[in-house]
């Protein structure tokens, strides 16, 4: 963005509608996480974002699941076997996903810095090969992209935000 | 309009592994009022490190963004200087680094469209008593940071795993 340059990047895409549920455990030794992955697993929910951390006292998890299953998420979190960890759920968060990252830090920077200058939440970040992929709030997704069209050049041709199509895994 | 395809695995398939050892974690944590300023640091990041390998950062419930970064070791002290001054004089921000740690990574495919992809990684570390200090799974990737040395470790338990065409070490 320097000398009022846009950044150009391949693309943005928009996640559909998400909860993201944040974990804290008590100590390092408490591994209630491993569980309670097992439990989502079993009903068949797609985490489709996670993040975690056991660099503090207090191992944290965040992670993604499509809206539809916040009752389901929400039972199981309600298990007594999980009463000991902090649990804290944000109903209504979408994936921003960036292409490419070229592994340099400008793009990740630069995005950092506007969603704080326009004070947009940041619930939680991770690259992944070639994107970086940023939690907010669902019903900013369209003003942010807006936005970020100020300091972003996308390709002429580039694909929709929202994807036309959805990918269902379906147990037989 | 609906398609479905229709296939068995009997193991979860990867389109590859990666195992990389030598790096350091760095734990940056700051104020989410101060988000505006730590993204021109963050660009400044270039002028002491040459690439990341991975980037998660997390808002927690006391307004703090605690940020993870994966790069190589030989940055370190660069990458610590430079934080160090930024960080000395700001209230509730500090930077930490752990190493030498390890990496290690796999990708597709449609890992964000299928149930299990995760927790199948997270229990066979559990089971083999691996340590993931650090994990970011997004899109079609899955990254997890250990210790020293259990990242090879952890190699194999991928391996055993997950069915994995491809293997690279670095």
């Amino acid at each position: 963005m320097e000398d009022g340059q846009k950044v150009r990047i391949g693309g943005i895409k928009f996640s559909e509608e998400l909860v993201q549920v944040e974990v804290v455990c008590q100590s390092p030794e408490d591994s209630s996480i491993y569980p309670l992955l097992q439990l989502i697993a079993d009903k068949n929910i797609n985490i489709t974002f996670l993040c975690y951390s056991l660099v503090t006292q207090k191992p944290e998890t965040v992670f993604c699941v499509n809206h539809s299953e916040l009752h389901e998420i929400q039972r199981i979190l309600n298990k007594s076997s999980l009463r000991n960890i902090n649990i804290n759920i944000i109903p209504s968060v979408g994936t921003l996903t960036f292409f490419p990252h070229r592994n340099q830090f400008r793009l990740l920077g630069l995005l950092t810095n506007f969603f704080g200058s326009h004070k947009f939440p940041i619930h939680s970040l991770s690259t992944s090969i070639s994107a970086i992929a940023l939690n907010t709030d669902y019903n900013l997704l369209d003003i942010i992209a807006e936005r970020l069209l100020n300091i972003i050049e996308l390709p002429e041709n580039h694909a929709p935000f929202r994807q036309g199509f959805r990918v269902t895994q379906i147990q037989l | 309009m609906e398609t479905v395809a229709v296939y068995k695995e009997e193991r979860v398939k990867v389109y590859g592994i990666t195992e990389k050892s030598d790096l350091a974690l760095g734990i940056l944590r700051f104020p989410i009022n101060k988000t505006e300023l730590w993204g021109l640091r963050i660009i400044d990041f270039e002028n002491s490190i040459k690439r990341f390998e991975l980037v998660t950062y997390h808002s927690t419930n006391k307004n703090i963004i605690e940020l993870h970064l994966l790069y190589d070791q030989k940055d370190s002290k660069s990458l610590s200087d430079k934080v160090g001054k930024w960080t000395e004089n700001e209230e509730a921000t500090d930077f930490n680094i752990i190493q030498p740690v390890d990496i290690l990574y796999l990708f597709g495919p449609h890992f964000q469209d299928r149930f299990g992809i995760v927790e199948t990684a997270f229990n066979a570390f559990l089971k083999n008593n691996i340590n993931i200090l650090v994990s970011g799974c997004a899109g079609t990737s899955m990254y997890f940071v250990t210790s020293k040395n259990q990242g090879h470790i952890g190699l194999k338990i991928l391996q055993d795993t997950f069915l994995i065409p491809t293997t690279i070490m670095t």
